[in-house]
């Protein structure tokens, strides 16, 4: 059966030249968003890694410091004001790519491990003191997070993520060992849980975080060790979970009144989560909704096509019952053609859309393409079986006798 | 054998009612070549499609082997038509988008247990009957009236039909193609003992039937 429909299809593929040039467009754009919205799905499904409820991120605005002698020495006046504010429980200052951003901080050369090299654009690399592991909740697996005692430490204290430590070490052991970060000579202290700081439609990065108390006034050789966009300092305060509604603006006013006026800003990072999550789906979901209602308008070419073929094609429906077609086969007969018509553009979708991940065109993984190719492909085939359901329910109606009768 | 017992169709519209037959009465026997004439309008191809199966009697009723019809489910009277009749129109009723071996097979698709291989075989068997083996790959724009008519017996008889029903077959055809149908239609006939229902409005093609049907306005004459 399907045989004979595509003969008919090639005989009449001039006619249907413009609807598979449609439909194999349409099939490319949802194969897109579909990758898209697949690969934040699959994203979202590796645990975050870090906690972002009670957690604020904190900064002073500079220009609202008068005197800039003595700025650095204010600034850690503020710093210990608000670790003793009632309901802080943690303060931590680290250097990194914003979380919940789409930056990166890279260092500048490939981290080394005796013959082991990892490329510099594979680390994420942060800088971060002694409480910053307290105050994000990242996990150890492994040893211990940085400490005061690693002051006379002749290794920069380091501790990597579990990613970076299976590619840096394997199996074999990682506390201890020293590894090589842009000339300098890092100690491995710990080993922390994957985390995925850029956000939960993100993976997580193999990362490496050293030690540096001091934020602020980075040394030079480790300033000159890091690449990135969208980096900085960050502060971020950890409080008890039940706090006052006015938390937020009394810290904001007692640090103004007990430093000449100072302006701190206060950002809660669950409303930072908020607005990233809606970030990330808002344009997807816009976009899908604009390709839905192109391919909405193919559908509605499609039902007029068919409608008009139905109208046509009466003698020949008379005809198919005459010689012993039911009304089943004729309902079959031109769905089945739509279906062989979808296939036949969904094919070199399919061939196109392959070649995203042989070509790894947008970095997503070939599970991810798999996923979409097959996904657009059900959503098309749905959308345009729906779409010929009522003009195949009206083909059935006719009446063999009737139909027979017309030219 | 069909029997055909105070056969009535009566088409309603919401003003006008129209008796297209009045209690016809009728047998044809297994083996049997019966043409039905009349002048047009008179209710012949009613009476055909009432016997295809193809419309529903608003009166009396179709008996063909024993069977009668009445509670027939669409899929059980499409069986029914697809094993026991074959039709054959003045109008071919091709489908010109398919070749010639394609528009043989149709009936064949249509029925169990038959695989694309022996639908083939069938197809081109029917052909031969018809001599048109060697247009297989035509399409019906490539034939001339005769030849199509003859596509259109070979896909009547494909599936072994044990009775043709011909709505006027040499109705488009000039008189020598019309003699060429006509023997094809007698050599089913006698060869296969194919019951034969023919609709004409040749006199000299109907005296070469075994017996002659006449209506007028809807009802039977003789």
């Amino acid at each position: 059966m399907n045989l004979t429909i595509l003969k008919r299809l090639f005989a009449r593929r001039n006619s249907r030249i413009v609807l598979l040039v449609e439909l194999l467009l349409s099939y490319l754009a949802f194969f897109l968003i579909i990758s898209f919205m697949v690969k934040q799905v699959q994203n979202s499904k590796y645990p975050l890694g870090f906690e972002y409820e009670n957690i604020y991120k904190i900064s002073v605005d500079e220009s609202t410091v008068t005197d800039q002698d003595s700025f650095e020495q204010e600034i850690r006046e503020i710093m210990e004001f608000i670790r003793n504010y009632p309901g802080v429980t943690e303060l931590s200052k680290f250097f990194s790519s914003f979380f919940f951003s789409k930056g990166y901080m890279y260092p500048v050369m490939p981290l080394k491990w005796g013959d082991v090299s990892v490329p510099d654009d594979q680390v994420n690399e942060m800088m971060a003191d002694d409480d910053f592991s307290r105050a994000t909740g990242i996990e150890l697996t492994e040893g211990r997070w940085f400490e005061p005692g690693d002051n006379a430490s002749a290794n920069r204290p380091a501790v990597v993520s579990q990613q970076l430590r299976t590619l840096l070490f394997g199996n074999g052991n990682a506390l201890g060992e020293i590894v090589n970060w842009c000339g300098q000579q890092c100690k491995v202290v710990g080993v922390c849980r994957d985390f995925k700081h850029k956000g939960d439609y993100t993976r997580p990065e193999a990362t490496l975080i050293i030690r540096q108390v001091d934020v602020e006034d980075l040394p030079y050789e480790t300033s000159i060790c890091m690449s990135g966009s969208y980096i900085g300092q960050s502060v971020f305060l950890r409080t008890t979970g039940s706090l006052p509604e006015t938390f937020e603006p009394d810290l904001i006013a007692q640090v103004a009144n007990r430093y000449n006026g100072i302006v701190l800003t206060i950002q809660s990072m669950e409303e930072t989560h908020a607005r990233y999550v809606r970030n990330t789906w808002l344009p997807l979901v816009a976009i899908f909704l604009v390709i839905l209602a192109l391919f909405l308008n193919v559908l509605f070419g499609m039902f007029g096509v068919m409608w008009y073929n139905i109208t046509l094609r009466r003698s020949e429906i008379g005809l198919r019952m005459a010689v012993g077609a039911n009304k089943g086969h004729i309902y079959r007969q031109f769905v089945g053609e739509m279906v062989v018509l979808t296939t036949v553009a969904v094919i070199p979708g399919l061939i196109l859309a392959a070649q995203a991940p042989i070509l790894d065109l947008f970095r997503m993984g070939t599970r991810v393409y798999i996923i979409s190719m097959a996904l657009a492909a059900v959503v098309i085939y749905i959308l345009v079986t729906t779409c010929v359901l009522l003009p195949s329910a009206r083909a059935t109606k006719i009446l063999p006798a009737v139909a027979l009768h017309e030219e | 054998m069909i029997i055909l017992k105070d056969l009535e169709k009566v088409y309603t519209t919401d003003e006008i009612e129209t008796q297209a037959l009045t209690r016809i009465n009728l047998e044809v026997k297994n083996g049997e070549f019966l043409s039905v004439m009349g002048p047009s309008g008179c209710g012949k191809s009613t009476l055909l499609n009432m016997i295809g199966l193809l419309d529903v009697p608003t009166g009396g009723m179709v008996d063909i082997d024993g069977n009668h019809f009445d509670g027939w489910s669409d899929k059980a009277l499409a069986a029914f038509r697809n094993e026991k009749l074959g039709f054959i129109f003045q109008s071919f009723h091709l489908i010109n988008d398919l070749p010639v071996i394609d528009n043989v097979e149709l009936p064949l698709l249509y029925r169990k247990g038959i695989s694309g291989k022996q639908r083939r075989t069938m197809a081109m068997e029917a052909l031969e009957r018809v001599g048109l083996s060697t247009r297989t790959r035509h399409y019906p724009t490539q034939l001339s009236g005769g030849q199509k008519q003859r596509v259109a017996i070979a896909r009547a008889v494909v599936g072994r039909p044990e009775i043709i029903l011909a709505d006027e077959p040499t109705g488009n055809l000039d008189s020598k193609m019309g003699e060429n149908i006509i023997g094809i239609l007698e050599k089913l006939n006698k060869e296969e003992k194919t019951t034969v229902i023919m609709v004409t409005h040749d006199e000299n093609l109907s005296k070469r039937t075994d017996r002659v049907v006449h209506l007028f306005d809807g009802m039977q004459v003789n």
